[in-house]
């Protein structure tokens, strides 16, 4: 899947408390994200990733600087940016069919069309069976899937995901990171990931992006063969990848120098 | 690959046509209220007739009673009565939630709606419904119209709150979901708002139905040619209180009836949601 080129160029954003406080979120940024890449955005929570995150979404009003998609610069929210967020969004009034349709409904697709693709995708996700639940009886981890379904099913070429599986035990976390990186083979769709989670980014991530106090301090390839089980993540490279980040999230132990990437 | 970590859970139907049957401790409720009023009966005396007698009544006059005319009410008996104060309630709860609903959406939605209507409804909600009547009674007379105004007037200030409750206290995560998916604003009102505030929007409808009720009976009671505040203001001439009882328990029992179907309603419309509250 061909996809669009992301370009974030000197991107600052400030939000003012209700204390009156002005907090800088984003400090000059600059980032290009290539077509089909899978980067995470890794930092501390507070440090700007969901800001950043929000955005690329078109979210987010930007104090200064600019996000350009394709070259055209983002004008609020878009079809070819899907979002998952952290919370529960899928519609609970839709059924799980009607949810995943529902970015080719916005997008007016006739009513077959989608329907086949919605079908598709929920059985990509592995939900066969359940098109025509509610999503109350579901669990935590399949609404997630529906979630996820949906924004594939959506077209959207690139995918935004906010902590996506921050709220899901560890069995389900992995299955699903599992399952978003098969889809994300499969289809090379642009996903930038947030995330808080050292181990979660070394499963998915191509590219490792770390975000301290708004502004990203590093910018790590990662190099190591999919699937990231236990064996690849205490390789070497791996370890190196944990040490530099621990650095930066100012958790190395004193007196034992990370060693350089 | 797909399909991991999904096991063994087959997709099953939650949602089930549970017959409004009868609650155990309702009956036991109902039948502590009858003896009651019998008790009451017998401490108070011939001004609080028991219940077998206001049933008595209320089946002798039912349909037709001449002694209804006698004390210068139409033909007819209690029904034409019950009807008239049913359809005030009925016109006068759908326009009123109609109109309350949209203004309300309509506030929740637009900052221009907000300024419209919220300095309108903060000064209407704040006027005691049971003042504004006798001015309803001078403005639209006494025909059945200035009942149905009373009773509507009530239903939107209501309506209009609580949607415009339910939209602000929306997730706004589920509009910026619907946004990121490409939804415009007529879809996300459509698919997203409206659905989502249904729950709300039931709760206002049962509560402007609850005191619509009563309202009707009190504009009756003020001045109306039908209803059965009339009846009840007719007997009270002659001190014929098993009659006005009797009014006043048929009016409860359809009043009850409508609620059950309204709740019936809610439970198929919010299937979706929870189970709780859904009683």
């Amino acid at each position: 899947m061909s996809g669009l080129p992301i370009r974030i160029e000197h991107v600052s954003c400030s939000f003012t408390h209700a204390s009156g406080t002005v907090v800088e979120a984003l400090t000059d940024v600059s980032l290009d994200i290539a077509p089909g890449e899978f980067v995470c955005l890794l930092g501390r929570s507070g440090h700007g990733k969901s800001t950043l995150l929000r955005s690329l979404a078109g979210l987010n009003p930007l104090t200064s600087g600019r996000i350009t998609v394709g070259g055209a610069a983002i004008e609020g929210p878009s079809a070819e940016r899907g979002m998952v967020f952290q919370e529960d969004t899928v519609f609970p009034w839709m059924r799980v069919q009607e949810n995943v349709e529902f970015g080719q409904r916005a997008q007016g697709q006739p009513p077959v069309k989608r329907a086949l693709s919605a079908r598709h995708w929920i059985s990509a996700v592995g939900l066969d069976g359940f098109a025509h639940s509610w999503p109350k009886e579901l669990s935590g981890g399949m609404r997630k899937r529906v979630a996820i379904a949906t924004v594939f099913a959506s077209g959207a070429p690139i995918l935004l995901m906010d902590e996506p599986f921050g709220s899901l035990d560890y069995v389900t976390r992995m299955d699903l990171q599992n399952l978003l990186i098969d889809l994300w083979t499969r289809t090379r769709r642009t996903i930038v990931f947030v995330t808080h989670d050292i181990e979660e980014a070394l499963v998915l991530a191509q590219r490792i992006v770390v975000l301290d106090r708004g502004r990203v301090v590093d910018d790590l390839p990662v190099r190591l063969a999919q699937p990231r089980d236990e064996e690849v993540r205490a390789q070497p490279e791996a370890l190196a990848i944990t040490k530099t980040v621990l650095r930066h999230l100012g958790l190395a132990r004193p007196g034992r120098p990370a060693a350089a990437a | 690959m797909a399909g991991i970590g999904v096991t063994a859970l087959r997709p099953r139907r939650v949602f089930a046509w549970r017959l409004a049957l009868p609650d155990p401790l309702a009956v036991l409720g109902f039948l502590l209220l009858l003896a009651l009023w019998q008790f009451a009966h017998y401490a108070i005396g011939t001004y609080f007739p028991p219940p077998l007698a206001v049933a008595k009544v209320a089946i002798a006059n039912f349909a037709a009673s001449r002694y209804f005319t006698g004390l210068g009410l139409p033909e007819g008996g209690y029904l034409p009565h019950l009807v008239s104060t049913t359809i005030t309630v009925f016109v006068g709860v759908s326009v009123g939630a109609a109109l309350g609903t949209a203004t309300g959406l309509a506030s929740a939605l637009s900052r221009v709606a907000r300024q419209i209507f919220s300095p309108i409804v903060s000064i209407l909600g704040t006027v005691p419904i049971l003042v504004a009547a006798p001015f309803f009674l001078i403005w639209f007379g006494l025909a059945e119209s200035s009942k149905v105004i009373l009773v509507a007037f009530y239903s939107a200030v209501v309506l209009h709150i609580y949607a415009d409750r339910a939209v602000r206290n929306l997730n706004p995560r589920f509009g910026e979901y619907g946004a990121t998916l490409g939804a415009d604003p007529r879809l996300t009102f459509h698919a997203v708002v409206l659905p989502a505030v249904m729950p709300e929007l039931f709760g206002g409808l049962r509560t402007a139905l609850g005191a619509g009720w009563g309202l009707a009976a009190i504009a009756e009671l003020l001045g109306a040619l039908h209803g059965v505040g009339r009846v009840i203001i007719a007997t009270w001439a002659v001190y014929d209180v098993a009659a006005m009882m009797a009014g006043i328990l048929m009016l409860a029992i359809i009043a009850m009836a409508v609620d059950a179907l309204v709740v019936l309603l809610r439970r198929w419309v919010t299937r979706w949601a929870d189970i709780k509250g859904n009683a």
